[in-house]
């Protein structure tokens, strides 16, 4: 018990760790404590009149132990919070040994960021940082709700189009070029701009190639699943929903999430997949489900399920990527084809091939996805010591 | 779907006809109160009339500007599915401090614990209402079900946690039995402002963890859909209050050596959706049947955690008789953070506006 000269008790940590002796109303809400307390208070309130303090009371602090300033925006209904600033440098002489530090270092900003309260379970970003390479004018550290990604097409139209609605790059009409490197590589960005408003950006994306096709897995609740692995930035497995009875559409979320993360799980269990090029690129990131599309002049539509049972909301940039390289590479698909993919919402990307390469001993091509994004806020987010849930926490379903 | 359907045409899309979304910024507070997002709109930025709160309520629900503004703010991209939040507007008169409107992403509730915890520290760490130097301060606070009062503790020019007392509640029935997929168990049904009906997880199979989410709104919900055509959905007096509002699935974590009570719960309420928080209107219920039963005993606490590991103390403050019901007036006592605040800006040409949501 404090007696009624001894100091304030210091500021509660939170409510799980608060303690009936310093803090008498919460945990054990007795008379004699509250009187207590109150004379306490009471009493250093008028040494404080007396002394002309009169204000010590009147504003409360918000303790901010860490701000952190982000950009809103959504490419196609998926949503892309970009990091501007209020986090350390992250040293690295690549993106890849930048995500990868910090991941190792600084992980409780990726789940503060991405995780509830602050983000949801679909919530995806990225972190500018400095260019690495001659040509790129920003970098970016790809996360979403479990780790950090290779590539991120619908990243690069949203920061593309952050960068010049925004300034971050000298613009210049009809179109801004945007070099961004990704962890995946450079990838060059070309932003309508016509003076006044950003309008459709196109990107070139990195060679794009199949890994293996007509791969198959057995899963627990849906059977045997053949499809295709290819890779447009990060690994996909392409499958077709309509043997499982899966449409393309808001209906079917959850079988869409149940199906996409069977696949992903058993393909990981099964196969090590592993870039010819970048060793430090393995493993299927997500799956990819296509079906018919609900506007004509779509060419499909498809759902990607990736990272944690995230549901991507656009038509996925990269996994247009591997789409049409899948498609031209099976002869499927010609060089004068725009390919039109459609979202499980119905949001549009559009994929084309520019040129073929090879990458390791496979045919590659090099493709072009185009779509649009939204600046949708800024924000300054809070992370105050005191919170216990200040490192967000995750609720999936 | 809730909510526009998008334009396919992403290259040039035009300003959709019809669209009730004028605005183009709007400042938001976000706070959570135990994992509970509650995004506070000081100056909504469009007019929200009424002769009062309770007023201003039923008309905003077919005000499209409004119900536009809710949907820019709760939809995704801008929000989530278990996204909630209030509008700021004056109070009926100079008793209150403020008023509000709760919403989320099927409309405008009448009431919610975790956004009056969440307004009680905006409003003293704002300035709003200034602190007193007791330590203790009374927010008042106009919600559409009536005048509720936030007691607000602050210590070192800290808040440290917010008081908020239910409306008097009592249990309507104990060891209602009903055959549900995962077997044959009872449940209590506790009146807190709305109905609850209350399963141990364990009978169920179950324990109240992360992990098992899926199966806690599959069984909650079953237990609702059991129960709502029952007599104990109906409430004695208010067939307004009518229906059972959530399912609440309880582990017994014994007692402290205090004597208090320590359990971890998870509500499952309205349409399926999960309380991260430990639930302000649940937990007082858990008050009123742990009370009745006795296991709750007289100045002993309910330490009531929720499934994300947020902690509600709640206690009996008070007896009373309400619909013709031995009550109790319980206290629920939770602390929310500040995480963050927003402008978020509606680009005119942007075809997913207001936004949509899934579930």
């Amino acid at each position: 018990m404090r007696g009624p000269n001894q100091p304030l008790p210091p500021p509660g940590r939170s409510l799980n760790s608060i303690s009936r002796a310093s803090n008498p109303f919460h945990l054990a809400w007795r008379f004699e404590d509250k009187l207590q307390y109150v004379n306490t208070c009471r009493a250093a309130s008028s040494l404080d009149h007396h002394l002309g303090r009169t204000t010590i009371l009147r504003s409360q602090d918000v303790k901010a132990s860490r701000l952190i300033t982000t950009v809103e925006t959504h490419t196609a209904g998926e949503p892309f919070r970009i990091i501007t600033s209020g986090t350390p440098r992250v040293p690295g002489a690549t993106i890849l040994e930048r995500s990868a530090w910090l991941q190792e270092n600084a992980d409780e900003i990726r789940r503060a960021m991405m995780l509830e309260p602050r983000g949801h379970s679909d919530m995806y970003g990225g972190l500018l940082t400095e260019p690495v390479s001659d040509g790129a004018d920003l970098g970016i550290i790809f996360m979403q709700n479990v780790d950090y990604s290779p590539h991120c097409g619908h990243g690069v139209i949203a920061l593309a189009t952050a960068a010049v609605e925004l300034g971050w790059v000298e613009r210049v009409s009809p179109e801004t070029r945007v070099g961004i490197d990704a962890p995946c590589g450079f990838i060059e960005a070309f932003v309508e701009w016509d003076g006044t408003d950003v309008g459709a950006v196109r990107f070139v994306n990195v060679p794009s190639f199949i890994w293996q096709q007509d791969i198959s897995v057995d899963t627990p609740s849906f059977g045997t699943v053949t499809g295709d692995i290819a890779y447009g930035g990060a690994f996909y497995f392409y499958t077709d929903g309509v043997p499982f009875g899966l449409s393309i559409r808001e209906s079917e979320a959850d079988r869409l999430k149940d199906f996409g993360m069977e696949v992903k799980d058993a393909l990981n269990a099964k196969f090590t997949v592993v870039h010819p090029e970048h060793p430090e690129i393995r493993g299927v990131y997500g799956t990819i489900v296509s079906g018919q599309p609900r506007y004509p002049g779509s060419s499909q539509a498809n759902a990607c399920i990736y990272a944690d049972r995230e549901l991507d909301r656009s038509p996925t940039g990269s996994g247009t990527a591997g789409r049409v390289a899948q498609l031209y590479l099976q002869n499927k698909l010609s060089r004068d084809d725009t390919f039109v993919n459609e979202s499980f919402i119905g949001s549009i990307f559009e994929g084309r091939i520019l040129s073929e390469t090879r990458i390791g001993d496979s045919a590659a091509v090099v493709p072009e996805i185009r779509g649009r994004a939204f600046i949708c806020g800024f924000a300054n987010w809070i992370l105050d010591d005191r919170d216990p849930l200040t490192c967000g926490f995750s609720v999936i379903r | 779907m809730i909510g526009q359907v998008p334009a396919p045409e992403y290259a040039a899309p035009r300003r959709l006809e019809g669209t009730p979304v004028q605005i183009r910024t709007v400042d938001t507070v976000d706070y959570h109160t135990g994992g509970e997002p509650f995004r506070i709109v000081v100056e909504p930025p469009v007019p929200i009339l009424g002769h009062s709160v309770a007023d201003r309520r039923i008309r905003a629900i077919d005000d499209p500007a409004v119900d536009g503004l809710r949907q820019v703010l709760c939809f995704e991209p801008r929000g989530h599915a278990d996204m909630f939040g209030g509008f700021i507007t004056p109070p009926d008169d100079a008793g209150a401090d403020f008023g509000v409107l709760f919403w989320h992403k099927a409309g405008l509730s009448t009431a919610c614990g975790h956004g009056t915890i969440a307004l009680g520290v905006w409003a003293v760490e704002s300035g709003r209402v200034v602190a007193d130097p007791t330590g203790v301060t009374n927010v008042t606070i106009d919600v559409p079900s009536g005048r509720v009062v936030a007691r607000v503790h602050t210590e070192t020019r800290q808040v440290t946690g917010v008081d908020f007392v239910n409306v008097p509640s009592y249990v309507l029935a104990t060891d209602v039995e009903i055959k549900t997929s995962r077997g044959r168990v009872f449940v209590d049904i506790g009146y807190a402002g709305s109905i609850y009906a209350h399963l141990r997880a364990a009978d169920v199979g179950l324990s109240v963890e992360p992990g098992n989410v899926n199966e806690l709104i599959a069984i909650g919900r079953e237990v609702k859909s059991l129960l709502s055509e029952t007599p104990y959905a109906q409430h004695p007096i208010d067939h307004g209050l009518d229906g059972i509002y959530g399912t609440i699935l309880f582990d017994e974590l014994g007692e402290n050596e205090d004597g208090d009570l320590h359990q971890r719960n998870v509500t499952i309420f309205a349409d399926g959706a999960l309380d991260r928080s430990p639930c302000g209107s649940g937990s007082a219920s858990r008050v009123a049947v742990l009370a009745a039963r006795g296991a709750l005993r007289p100045e002993k606490y309910l330490m009531h955690d929720s499934i994300v590991g947020s902690r509600f103390a709640c206690t009996v403050v008070g007896e009373t008789t309400a619909d013709g019901f031995v009550a109790v007036i319980p206290t629920v006592t939770g602390m929310a953070y500040r995480c963050g605040s927003s402008q978020f800006t509606v680009d005119p040409r942007d075809p997913l506006v207001p936004g949509f949501v899934l579930r």
